[in-house]
């Protein structure tokens, strides 16, 4: 039942997830209307600001007042402090519950959870490294290293193959849903061929060595343009 | 509204349980299948947390404004305290207590539920309501049976009785909330776990975020226990620093099994294997924080730590009900997903020597809690038994033996299975150094006052008797030995690993010093060297809990000017001095209007060389003058503590009868407890260190603050609070009325509670990699 209550939590964080993504902000920014005129009164921004602005002026008004009146009255500014955050927070928890407000982005990104065969995949990584240190440090015969490091390769083979299936139509979902919105903000949709063309060329400057301006890219983007790239070319 | 603050304040209580309620509502619907009600429930959580923030501020108010309409606030403090000893008064007593561990409970769930942003998204409903159940608990039983806002039956009094002398004390200050954070902190793995049965996300993932929060749960339980050990050791005056009382007990038993579990979960990552023994172990331990709790709290054992006796043990008793059913429920339920994928091959394996250890953990445990609760299990065939601390300390010799010999060696084994040529290499210089120990201390350790062997009397007639009696005469030497082989156990491993880094980066041709390579090594494989130096710590407790076969104990009575010898001390007495009043008295003491302080005065010689002065004492409190305090005086060092305390002292004659002790090697205990959370916080690291999560950035700088003052408060009362000093109080500064603590004295632990802020604010502040990388996945 609960695997099935799991499935069910899968599809409509996908659903919310593109929903989400369809009225996300920044794809069209220049399209966008100010806040005003959504009939909000902030920007993300602003508001983001505010969420650091507000906590810290609280804590530097109980400082001051620490140093003016004394402790009782710095708990009471506190206390202030809190309350106001419960309302905040309730409010907000309210309207949510409520359908009042919605979704975020990165809240709907946060929606897709990892997979069953994505957290093993890890784990047979994690492994992987494991297995690499006790070779090193001479604490596993060759013979035993040679036998579980075949073991561990196959199933994260396995694990990699399964998890780029899974994600297959979901890839090609998103991708459509791309298009559609490049389109529809007037920006030129780059095309399956053309992006297929592009990733190609990618890959071969990725065997070649890095371009000049690149080489300074730290490693992990290196890596990710590459795995990008490898993915796009399969 | 502030004339009805204690109205208030019950209605704040009743806004947490509702709070608590709807979040948990929230969060179950939000796990059936309505993923987009998870925003609401987190910020439900956080609203239930504020509350109780709010809450806790509400009373800190009372006790600064002195409100004694309200019961609590009356019973532990008076206008005479400073607002420091104000606001420990939160948790001296036990309603504030609950309501300060709804506090602790609340920043973890905050902490959690910011950190869960994102991930493991389908058991977060499920940790969010559990962890709701147990906010909810705890305001239930504020609310109907220890509101810590409930007024005086006859009204607000002029003043308070204010809070127990011994709990005015620097240790005091920090020892429960360390110990609660320990403890609550095992409420959060235990949540995970109960998601991950819910949700049948069995899989490895979820026990390594759950083993994150239990090494920190476990860093703190051994902060508190260790900072409780020392409150013990200097405000009980005993001579001792853990006398097996049920409560200190109690606050080690989840201990043994958090230190159980952060090595099984190994097993499960690497092997697939002890899934059903992880959940358990992790349900297991967040019972025991629960049933210490209740052993504390409920009045069924007398102790010196333990609070009145109240009604709140019933709901204890419930609640412990609640999670052993749910438990075992859900495990039963989750049998078959949770049968392992793999097996022990071998016995010359890691995972084996781990199952060992966890046997030999959790026998510990298994021991204590029985020997704690016989005595009121006795009463149930009506012959009550009493169980001692010798009981304790003979059976747990052969035990703690067992598991020190086990932690050194589990890491000379490798996964699955160790060939034959690969043992001997492990063991060859541990090896040595294990027999190279012992023959040595029984070569040269008479010479310096520690024999290989100490006389033991048979505790019980017959082989048992015999074999324990032997297994004691033997444990010092066998304790040293294992030290060693211990030791050399961790410098091999940290040279293997220095030299295979060095190898690999020789063949990459970026070659790396010593010094580079090792702390690269540590650098990439924290947990693992992080365990080590825990390890490490352990060590030196050992060392520290060993020197116990050696210690001398001495009561004398003496007249000025007499002199008696212990050890290689010569202690002369000098006389008394009652203080505020005489000239002798320094400026602090003269301006303490609180207490009368009775000090005698000696000067100490080692092996005829002077050493300083001591000086015991007894405190006569303003509000407690009949139940005057035994202060103790002591000099440390490595080597040994000279720990002196007042007997009684004819006023006419200044004769007096004193007891002298000679503690070896206590120092290492708590030098070794440094070790020990250092150890733990670079295990820790990590997963904190380029933290992509803003949570564990603030838990992080929490611990860098905790361990800052921590060591802070180790410096100030370092040589103890117990007035040693190298220096003669005679010509001391004429009386000063001024009631603060010198600037001098505050230095230290100012500097180093700064540092400690300074460095967790510093790695909070690093949330992001330099070059802009956020990582949300394990790097492997």
């Amino acid at each position: 039942m609960v695997l099935d209550t799991a499935s069910r939590v899968s599809e409509e964080a996908k659903a919310e997830a593109l929903e989400a993504e369809r009225s996300a902000p920044e794809v069209a920014e220049a399209h966008e209307p100010p806040p005003a005129e959504r009939g909000e009164l902030l920007t993300s921004e602003q508001l983001a600001l505010l969420r650091k602005l507000v906590p810290t002026l609280w804590l530097l008004a109980a400082v001051v007042t620490g140093f003016v009146w004394g402790v009782q009255m710095v708990l009471l500014v506190l206390a202030a402090g809190a309350i106001t955050l419960v309302i905040v927070m309730m409010w907000s928890s309210v309207q949510s519950l409520t359908g009042g407000t919605p979704l975020g982005f990165e809240e709907a990104l946060g929606m897709g959870a990892p997979s069953k065969v994505e957290e093993e995949k890890r784990s047979v990584l994690r492994a992987l490294k494991d297995l690499e240190y006790e070779r090193g440090v001479g604490k596993i015969s060759p013979e035993d290293y040679a036998e579980l490091l075949a073991k561990y390769r196959a199933e994260a083979k396995r694990l990699i193959q399964s998890v780029d299936d899974a994600l297959g139509p979901a890839r090609a979902e998103v991708e459509r849903a791309l298009e559609q919105r490049l389109n529809r903000a007037g920006l030129p949709a780059e095309t399956t061929a053309a992006r297929a063309e592009n990733a190609a060329e990618t890959a071969v400057e990725a065997e070649a060595g890095p371009a000049p301006a690149e080489a300074e890219k730290p490693p992990e983007t290196a890596v990710s343009t590459e795995a990008t790239a490898s993915e796009d070319k399969s | 509204m502030w004339q009805s603050l204690p109205e208030f304040g019950t209605g704040v209580l009743y806004a947490i349980l509702v709070a608590a309620a709807y979040t948990f509502a929230v969060s179950l619907a939000a796990g059936r299948g309505r993923p987009r009600l998870l925003t609401a429930a987190r910020l439900g959580a956080y609203a239930t947390c504020g509350l109780v923030l709010f809450g806790v501020l509400l009373l800190a108010y009372a006790f600064q404004a002195h409100d004694f309409r309200i019961r609590y606030v009356s019973h532990y403090s008076d206008r005479s305290m400073s607002w420091v000893y104000l606001l420990t008064s939160l948790w001296g007593g036990q309603d504030g207590s609950l309501l300060w561990w709804s506090l602790l409970l609340s920043i973890y769930t905050a902490a959690c539920v910011a950190w869960l942003k994102g991930r493991y998204r389908e058991l977060q409903p499920f940790i969010i309501a559990t962890l709701m159940v147990i906010i909810a608990f705890f305001s239930v039983l504020m609310l109907f049976s220890a509101n810590p806002f409930e007024t005086n039956i006859a009204g607000a009094r002029p003043d308070g009785e204010g809070l127990n002398p011994l709990l005015q004390n620097y240790w005091m200050i920090i020892h429960p909330p360390a110990l609660y954070t320990g403890f609550v902190g095992c409420s959060v793995p235990f949540a995970f776990c109960v998601a991950a049965l819910v949700t049948g996300r069995l899989d490895n993932e979820w026990i390594v975020a759950t083993r994150k929060w239990m090494l920190f749960g476990f860093m703190f339980l051994s902060i508190g226990n260790v900072l409780g050990m020392r409150w013990a050791y200097e405000e009980l005056g005993w001579g001792g620093y853990w006398a097996w009382d049920p409560v200190e007990n109690a606050a080690c038993l989840p201990w043994f099994t958090a230190a159980a579990y952060v090595h099984s979960t190994m097993i499960q990552e690497r092997r697939n294997m002890l899934k059903v023994w992880n959940v358990f172990l992790i349900c297991f331990t967040f019972f025991l924080t629960i049933f210490g709790t209740f052993l504390t709290r409920s009045g069924i054992i007398s102790s010196v730590h333990s609070f009145a006796q109240s009604e709140i043990g019933t709901y204890f008793l419930y609640f412990m009900g609640l999670i052993a059913g749910a438990s075992a429920g859900l495990i039963i339920w989750r049998l078959p997903m949770l049968r392992a994928k793999s097996e022990i091959e071998a016995v010359a394996s890691r995972e084996a020597m781990f199952v060992v250890n966890n046997w030999a953990l959790l026998g510990a445990m298994t021991f204590i809690l029985t020997a704690t609760m016989f005595p009121k299990l006795s009463e149930l065939w009506h012959e009550t038994v009493t169980v001692g601390p010798p009981f304790f300390n003979r059976w747990l010799a052969p035990i703690g033996i067992t598991i020190f010999a086990l932690m050194g060696l589990a890491p000379l084994f490798g996964w699955r299975k160790t060939s034959e040529g690969a043992l001997k290499q492990a063991f060859k210089w541990p090896g040595i150094a294990f027999v190279g120990a012992a023959v040595l201390h029984f070569a040269v350790g008479s010479r310096f006052g520690y024999p290989a062997m100490v006389p033991r009397d048979p505790f019980y007639p017959g082989l048992v008797g015999v074999i324990l009696q032997k297994v004691g005469s033997l444990a010092p030497v066998v304790v040293v030995s294992l030290a060693a082989f211990n030791v050399a156990v961790i410098v091999q491993e940290f040279q293997r690993g220095v030299s295979a880094r060095r190898r690999s980066a020789e063949k990459r041709g970026e070659p790396e010093g010593v010094l580079g390579a090792l702390f690269n090594l540590v650098a990439k494989n924290r947990r693992r060297y992080g365990g080590y130096i825990v390890h490490l710590g352990i060590v030196g407790m050992f060392i520290g809990f060993v020197g116990s076969a050696w210690n001398l104990e001495r009561e004398v009575t003496l007249v000025p000017g007499q002199t008696h010898q212990i050890g290689n001390f010569d202690i002369k007495y000098l006389g008394t001095r009652m203080c505020p009043g005489n000239p002798k008295c320094s400026a602090e003491e003269q301006a303490d209007l609180n207490k009368r302080m009775l000090f005698a005065d000696f000067d100490v010689k080692e092996n005829g060389k002077a050493l300083g002065q001591i000086h015991p004492a007894k405190f006569f409190f303003a509000k407690n003058p009949d139940g005057p305090t035994t202060e103790v005086s002591l000099l440390s060092s490595l080597r040994q503590d000279l720990y002196t305390v007042i007997g009684m002292i004819d006023p006419q004659s200044k004769r007096g009868t004193f007891r002298f002790h000679v503690n070896p090697l206590v120092m290492w205990i708590w030098l070794g407890g440094m070790v020990l959370v250092l150890g733990a916080g670079i295990s820790l690291w990590p997963d904190l260190a380029f933290g992509e999560l803003g949570a564990w950035a603030y838990v992080r700088a929490g611990a860098g603050v905790a361990a800052g003052a921590a060591f802070s408060l180790w410096l100030a009362m370092t040589p103890s609070y117990a007035y040693a000093s190298t220096k003669p109080p005679a010509g001391t500064p004429p009386a000063v009325a001024h009631a603060d603590v010198p600037l001098s004295r505050s230095l230290p632990p100012l500097g180093a509670t700064a540092f400690g802020l300074g460095v967790g604010a510093v790695f909070a502040a690093r949330r992001k990699r330099p070059d802009g990388v956020r990582h949300s996945e394990p790097r492997v």
